[in-house]
């Protein structure tokens, strides 16, 4: 090899436009170095290449006893407001509808050995993620995965992320068309595109074959697409907007129910002209596109997205991809073969991850296989490995999912057995694909720098729980899902989940103890069809417990084959609540220490790390009684809303969050009064106008919650309304519990 | 070069068990136990045949891990430092904070009782797919400087030294096997103060 970097070794085989756009970062870094480019300008550069911030890059770290500061050697210089040039971070990749090819994979396999930790991890939306990456190593880094064609351009910031789409598409039995060129067409049309750089916010789109199944998504995207063929053989798609998960879930709202596919680019154009022209753009916490939707209602919506159409300059490259969409997007390589091998000449433990791991596909002979991944985790060793499987038996095709696993597709049935022992060989043989073991985690306090507590650290000891008696479990327990977020912005898609967890922390004592929300009856079917409410919060360590209680209840107490949202349902949110009563107990320090520490981290347990300071005062017991009182106001919202009165629901949850309010200005003002309109304008003046509410994320999002509601009371809130009126009860609470907790504060140890 | 590993095998598989690191490896992070910036442990031990437990830091990476199926201790330079600019003076230098590294843990009090590491086997990798790739001239010319730096910590002669992987896309390995190896402590011993003097 005679070059002497990668810029010259991979010239000619970027495509120019990368190659520029990173010549173009690399040169940024000089001007950030020199102090010519602002912190904030630098960051959001940044992450629009898919180059993100992580946990203690703002060059501190508590551990367990102190914080203490991290010295690396960079000095001062910093990549962004509080984040330290040296500090390692997580690069994203973006991998639209999932789809992967051999090379690519290996490419990424060389990036993970040479400049992150050798971990692949599959993300919730599709993308593959690095941790631990330099920010110096990020442009050779781009370089060689813009040789693949692959960019981490726009994976993060106020732009259109990654598109996803169901990763059996072309090849699943319910499915009207495959999706899949026309994900890649809308992703290639979109990217660096003019009208989609003014966001307030991401934008996440997602496509889904049908209706009834999961894979997509649709209904909790920005953007959701299912594939239609209307009356008259005509492709198209129904066109839902508005959804998201995050802080306040909400359910996409249809804006067409059939837009031709030639239509399809120019629609998505006009959607962000309008998003870019009304979307909020100051205050980010209410920026993503549902807020719009919710605030102007889906048919005004509609209506100015339609006007904005008809006002777009043609571009041909609206229908250019359609000549060349062929039938089969993607090919067998092998033809199809009967699998003819004896019961004694197959694999042991053949039968059982194909019981969970193979999916039949719509052609005969040919058949899916799903890679289970632990945590969403494989090494480079793995990914090379696959690489070959994936040559020799299906071609191009391997593709991420959802649930973090990856999937291959068009395999030969003869050659399942071989295929079995080669992803044996190289430990991504792991059954229980799409079961209880299936577990998914967003990264949480490993890496993410809003992680309250340890999601992957939960999900790892219930995957290790889980596996010594999976055998046993009955067929109704494997079935569940279980997904947890490590904080509340949802991440791990915990609202789709039958049994889902967010992170949160509760002070007892002197000490601060991780807890998860326990939100129970999400449904993952019908593309995220419901979500779950939340049900209590419940100390980390007590989780494993919980689960054994709900799983075991629910096997001796349902009724015939009655899904596990169902039984919730019907068991309704108050008994639920006294089930979980038990668990949130939490044993005094001096009995039971394990308690104040989170899974998979013997530190003691802090919300330090957030950027919060520690605690070692005493504790407002005037505040924890207040407040509980409004956790139990809220929590009587949640049963009106389950009875169907809707208006009630609201104007508890507001209730409930004048009662937080009030607990928070009695640490200040003794006398506060009981008057609503009091009590907001002294939260006002003492707490926002103060920023003290403020934490250093979220800012002061959550008493803007209970300011609009209290300046704008809805006249008959539906049940939609009601449902994030109690939503946002319960963060404004969590924020009250959080502020209290900083202002009780005395820092402790170094460089806070 | 992009990174440089070494790493040494336990003598008994059954006697490490991941979780038991991680607090071990927090440890280090408080008491700055090993050389370098510290920064966080990163618990891979679902992967399987994966990173095991890592210590991540600045400069470098430590850690217990499992690529082989078996139980390994090893550390992984990630940034060059300018003083060494010899390749064989770089291998020599994690070679030196592998074994410092491996002892730290042998000696710690641990509740599952001592690891003991073999030192009679050790794997030399460089993942830097530009200036070193994984081909058989750059196995020949680079295994001299592997040798030397081995020969020279271990003052014993180096017996064999094999090239782990002939698939071009797995980094350039060398499995460097040594005839009447000291042991750890005392190669540690000597590392240590060749690093003083
Ligand atoms: C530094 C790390 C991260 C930060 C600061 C962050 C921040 C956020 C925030 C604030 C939201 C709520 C957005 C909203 O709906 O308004 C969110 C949602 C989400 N993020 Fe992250 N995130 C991080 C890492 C990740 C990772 C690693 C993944 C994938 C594993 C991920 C996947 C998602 C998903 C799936 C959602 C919610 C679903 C949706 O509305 O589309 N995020 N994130
Ligand atoms: S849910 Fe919270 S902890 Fe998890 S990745 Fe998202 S922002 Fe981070």
């Amino acid at each position: 090899m005679s070059a002497s970097n990668w810029k010259d070794a991979l010239q000619g085989l970027m495509p120019d436009k990368l190659a520029h756009e990173i010549d173009i970062f690399q040169a940024q870094f000089e001007l950030k170095r020199q102090g010519k480019i602002e912190d904030k300008v630098f960051a959001e550069t940044r992450l629009r290449r898919g180059a993100y911030g992580q946990r203690y890059d703002n060059g501190q770290r508590h551990d367990g006893k102190q914080t203490r500061p991290l010295n690396f050697p960079c000095g001062d210089l910093t990549k962004g407001p509080d984040t330290v040039w040296d500090a390692p971070g997580m690069v994203r990749i973006k991998i639209p509808y999932g789809g992967m090819t051999p090379d690519r994979l290996e490419v990424m396999a060389d990036c993970a050995e040479e400049y992150s930790d050798g971990i692949l991890h599959v993300t919730t939306r599709q993308d593959i993620q690095l941790h631990f990456v330099h920010i110096d190593d990020t442009p050779d880094m781009m370089r060689r995965l813009a040789s693949v064609n692959i960019t981490t351009r726009e994976a993060c910031g106020n732009s259109i992320r990654n598109i996803t789409g169901c990763p059996l598409a072309g090849v699943c039995k319910t499915e009207s068309f495959d999706i899949s060129p026309y994900a890649k067409a809308m992703m290639e049309f979109l990217l660096g595109h003019p009208d989609v750089q003014d966001f307030g916010r991401k934008f996440k789109p997602a496509f889904s074959g049908c209706d009834d199944e999961a894979c997509g998504l649709v209904w909790m995207h920005d953007a959701g697409y299912v594939a239609k063929v209307n009356a008259e053989g005509q492709r198209g798609f129904k066109v839902v907007v508005g959804g998201g998960l995050g802080a306040v879930p909400h359910q996409a709202k249809v804006l067409s129910e059939f837009t031709p596919a030639e239509e399809l680019l120019p629609q998505i154009q006009a959607i962000s002209r309008v998003f870019a022209r009304l979307g909020e753009k100051k205050n980010r916490n209410r920026a993503r596109i549902k807020f719009l939707v919710a605030k102007l209602g889906i048919d005004e919506f509609r209506r100015l997205v339609e006007e904005e159409r008809k006002t777009l300059p043609h571009d041909d490259r609206w229908t250019a991809f359609l000549k060349d969409i062929p039938d089969h997007f993607t090919k067998p390589l092998k033809d199809a073969v009967e699998l003819t091998i004896s019961a004694k000449d197959k694999p042991e433990g053949f039968d059982e991850w194909a019981s969970t791991n193979l999916y039949k596909q719509r052609q005969d002979g040919y058949y899916v296989v799903t890679i289970a991944l632990p945590l969403g985790d494989f090494t480079s060793q793995q990914a090379r490995g696959l690489a070959d499987v994936v040559r020799k038996y299906v071609g191009e095709d391997v593709r991420t999912t959802v649930e973090q696993n990856l999937v291959l597709r068009w395999v030969s049935e003869a050659d399942l057995p071989k295929i079995y022992n080669e992803l044996q060989a190289i430990g991504l043989a792991q059954g229980g694909a799409n079961t209880i073991l299936d577990l998914v985690a967003c990264p949480g306090t490993d890496t993410c720098k809003l992680g309250i507590a340890a999601s992957r650290g939960l999900a790892g000891e219930l995957r290790t729980r889980l596996l010594g008696k999976y055998g046993e479990l009955p067929e109704p327990i494997k079935k569940l899902h279980i997904k947890m977020s490590g904080c509340f912005n949802s991440c791990g898609q915990h609202h789709v989940a039958d049994i889902g967890f967010y992170g949160n922390s509760r002070k007892i004592g002197n000490h601060t103890v991780p807890h998860f929300q326990v939100v129970l009856g999400g449904q993952w079917e019908h593309n995220a069809g419901s979500y779950g409410l939340a049900c209590g919060s419940v100390p980390s360590k007590a989780i494993p417990a919980v689960i054994d209680m709900l799983t075991e209840g629910y096997l001796k107490n349902r009724q015939d084959d009655e899904r596990f949202g169902a039984y919730i349902d019907r068991l309704g949110k108050k008994q639920v609540r006294e089930l979980l009563k038990p668990f949130m107990e939490v044993p005094d320090y001096t009995e039971d220490p394990s308690y104040y520490t989170d899974w998979g981290d013997p530190r003691e347990f802090t919300i330090g790390d957030m950027g919060v300071g520690e605690c070692a005062g005493e504790i407002v017991s005037v505040f924890s009684m207040e407040a509980s009182k409004a956790e139990s106001i809220a929590f009587d919202a949640q049963i009106e809303l389950e009875e169907g009165s809707f208006a009630k629901a609201d104007e508890l949850a507001y209730k409930a969050m004048v009662k937080a309010a009030q607990a928070l200005v009695r640490t200040q003002f003794q006398d506060i009064t009981d008057d609503p309109d009091d009590i907001v304008a002294q939260f006002r003046s003492r707490f926002y106008d103060t920023e003290l509410f403020f934490d250093k994320y979220a800012k002061g999002k959550f008493a803007e919650m209970l300011f609009n509601r209290h300046d704008n009371p809805p006249a008959s809130p539906d049940k939609d309304q009601a449902h994030h009126q109690i939503e946002e009860a319960q963060l404004f609470i969590e924020a009250c519990y959080a502020c209290d907790m900083r202002l009780s504060a005395s820092p402790i140890g170094g460089g806070v | 070069m992009q990174r440089i590993s070494a790493k040494l095998y336990v003598e008994d598989s059954s006697a490490v068990t991941p979780t038991a690191i991680i607090p071990v490896f927090h440890r280090w992070i408080s008491d700055g136990a090993v050389e370098g910036l510290l920064i966080d442990v990163a618990d891979y031990k679902h992967v399987p045949e994966g990173p095991g437990i890592m210590l991540i830091g600045h400069e470098g990476d430590y850690s217990v891990e499992y690529t082989d199926g078996v139980p390994a201790f090893r550390y992984e330079r990630k940034r060059d430092r300018p003083s060494e600019s010899e390749l064989r003076e770089q291998i020599h230098q994690v070679l030196r904070l592998t074994l410092i590294g491996a002892n730290t843990l042998a000696e710690n009090p641990d509740p599952h009782g001592p690891i003991g590491f073999r030192t009679d086997e050790v794997v030399v990798s460089i993942a830097d797919r530009l200036r070193a790739p994984n081909t058989a001239e750059n196995f020949e010319s680079i295994k001299h400087e592997v040798e030397a730096a081995v020969a020279e910590i271990y003052g014993a002669v180096v017996e064999t030294i094999e090239r782990i992987s002939e698939d071009a896309r797995v980094p350039l390995g060398f499995r460097v096997r040594i005839d009447k190896a000291p042991a750890l402590k005392e190669l540690v011993g000597r590392v240590q103060t060749a690093a003083a003097s």
